[in-house]
């Protein structure tokens, strides 16, 4: 199963959808808990094992997900694992303690089921662009499908009752990746998030530790699931992303109106070292990749896909290129590996 | 010693502030408690409800002290911990925590009622598809068997369960 992923690249990665350049995907998630069972800071072995079970029963018996196929974490080795990070299918919280945990996913991975994470179930649907109503209606679908054949746990005060308070109640988070150079180039980034935390939406970059960012890659999520109905909180999330995107939009004229000739030399130069670099580590091919993209975006380079550029970044992080030839690497290894997968890949245009 | 009644350690520090200058006191608690109770509501400063940022340190100061008394009768999971964590054992934790866990609530959520859609779990179509599985399982083995008239009976009852399940 893992063989065939490295060989395609996810559906939600494809650039297709609305504004695939400055919104690189979508993602609806849900949490829910089975009732009777301890949650996962109290669960032992055995209790997985039973979750893990019903899950896989509950969803031979539904027409419509018994075509997901289940891949139980701790039966692969680590460079597996890491590889199902990088496409986030698994999160590394799974992996500390793998044994009946895994995920159920629909080979295109649109949709996936985490099983036994912070809590028992973690139903996720990504599309690519900017697409909520879709992974919106899908991970309700699901929720709602699922929940007909297993109970979850629920109260009538607070809701779906999950592991952590920051998911109780709806258990449902919106999330959204953002391409915004514009923003970044233009130094708006204090700004930007100010007014975001406003809006009751957390952000963070994609790629980096901490507080660095890499690639100009950011992931909006919302953050209240209580109060609310499921309907308010798409609505609200969209809005927040229409006024983030205007907000880069904006960013941008500000940019080429004021410094064109920087903007365009730097494009043009990222663009020549990813053509041309022999060695290439992880956080410059993400920052090159931004200013190539930013390229595309503006209508300055007209030669290259979006989805070129989106399975680039995939490709180019370790795990994947470790699987992508074959063996483990070194990190100056992949450097080497990488510089020449992305002038490889750049050719296909 | 407490400058109102002379007979207790002054472990209090009050400060009046009055035609803008400072008045420092220095009392024992209970004389402490006594002015306290005094000054009328609305002269005291309210409390400003700032940040609303959900990082975990903020949240965890709207738990108040630990409640030692506090333990979930169903996973053995302590106040205590919960704090340190901020995870939950299990479903009943909510209830058993349920009077400290609504000031957390509406910090982070600005909320503590649910408003979303109810579950509609349904035990009876739970039961149908339990049959239904193992109609089918028993189906595959009077086919293996070659026992023919066994499956097409079989096949007949899966038809109804189907049938139900529209």
């Amino acid at each position: 199963m893992i063989a065939n992923l490295v060989e395609k690249s996810p559906m939600w990665l494809t650039g297709k959808g609305p504004l695939p350049e400055i919104v690189i995907s979508s993602r609806a998630r849900i949490a829910r808990n089975m009732k009777g069972f301890f949650f996962n800071l109290k669960a032992k072995e055995k209790d997985r094992r039973n979750i893990e079970k019903i899950t896989k029963e509950a969803l031979d018996v539904i027409p419509d997900l018994n075509s997901l196929v289940y891949v139980p974490v701790g039966q692969l080795d680590a460079l597996d694992q890491a590889f199902l990070v990088e496409r986030h299918l698994v999160s590394l919280d799974l992996l500390k303690d793998p044994l009946h945990r895994g995920v159920a996913m629909r080979p295109d991975e649109t949709l996936s089921i985490m099983v036994n994470e912070e809590d028992h179930l973690r139903i996720q649907s990504i599309r690519s662009g900017f697409n909520l109503e879709e992974v919106f209606k899908e991970a309700l679908d699901v929720e709602e499908k699922l929940g007909e054949t297993v109970e979850f746990a629920f109260s009538e005060r607070f809701g779906y009752l999950t592991a952590c308070p920051t998911n109780v109640g709806l258990g449902l988070r919106l999330s959204i990746l953002l391409h915004l150079p514009g923003v970044v180039y233009n130094k708006d980034l204090e700004k930007l998030f100010k007014a975001l935390q406003e809006r009751k939406v957390s952000v963070r970059g994609l790629y980096g530790e901490g507080s660095e960012v890499q690639g100009n890659i950011f992931q909006l999520s919302s953050r209240i699931t209580l109060g609310v109905t499921e309907k308010d909180v798409l609505n609200e999330f969209k809005k927040t992303v229409e006024f983030t995107i205007d907000f880069e939009k904006k960013a941008r004229s500000a940019l080429l109106e004021e410094k064109r000739d920087i903007v365009e030399d730097r494009i043009y130069r990222s663009l020549a070292t990813l053509q041309n670099a022999r060695l290439l580590s992880f956080r410059e091919t993400a920052e090159h990749a931004s200013a190539v993209r930013l390229g595309v975006g503006i209508g300055l380079l007209l030669d290259i896909k979006t989805k070129t550029l989106n399975e680039l970044l995939l490709f180019s992080q370790p795990a994947h290129l470790q699987k992508l030839f074959g063996k483990e690497m070194s990190p100056q290894e992949r450097d080497i590996r990488r510089a020449s997968y992305v002038r490889a890949k750049l050719k296909t245009g | 010693m407490c400058e109102m009644c002379g007979l207790n350690p002054a472990t209090v520090t009050v400060i009046e502030i009055v035609d803008g200058k400072k008045i420092v006191h220095h009392l024992c608690k209970s004389c402490a408690e006594k002015i306290a109770m005094a000054i009328p509501e609305k002269k005291k400063n309210p409390e400003k409800i700032t940040a609303k940022s959900t990082k975990l340190s903020s949240v965890r100061e709207k738990l108040g002290p630990e409640k030692k008394s506090l333990v979930c009768p169903n996973c053995g999971l302590t106040f205590e911990e919960f704090k340190k964590v901020l995870r939950f054992g299990c479903e009943v934790c909510y209830e058993a925590f349920s009077e400290a866990l609504v000031p957390l609530l509406e910090e982070i959520h600005r909320s503590a009622q649910y408003r979303g859609r109810k579950p509609i779990h349904n035990k009876a179509r739970m039961n149908i598809l339990k049959q239904k599985n193992e109609l089918e399982e028993k189906l595959k083995e009077a086919v293996e068997l070659e026992d023919f008239e066994e499956a097409a009976k079989i096949r007949d009852e899966l038809k109804e369960l189907e049938d139900r399940l529209k």
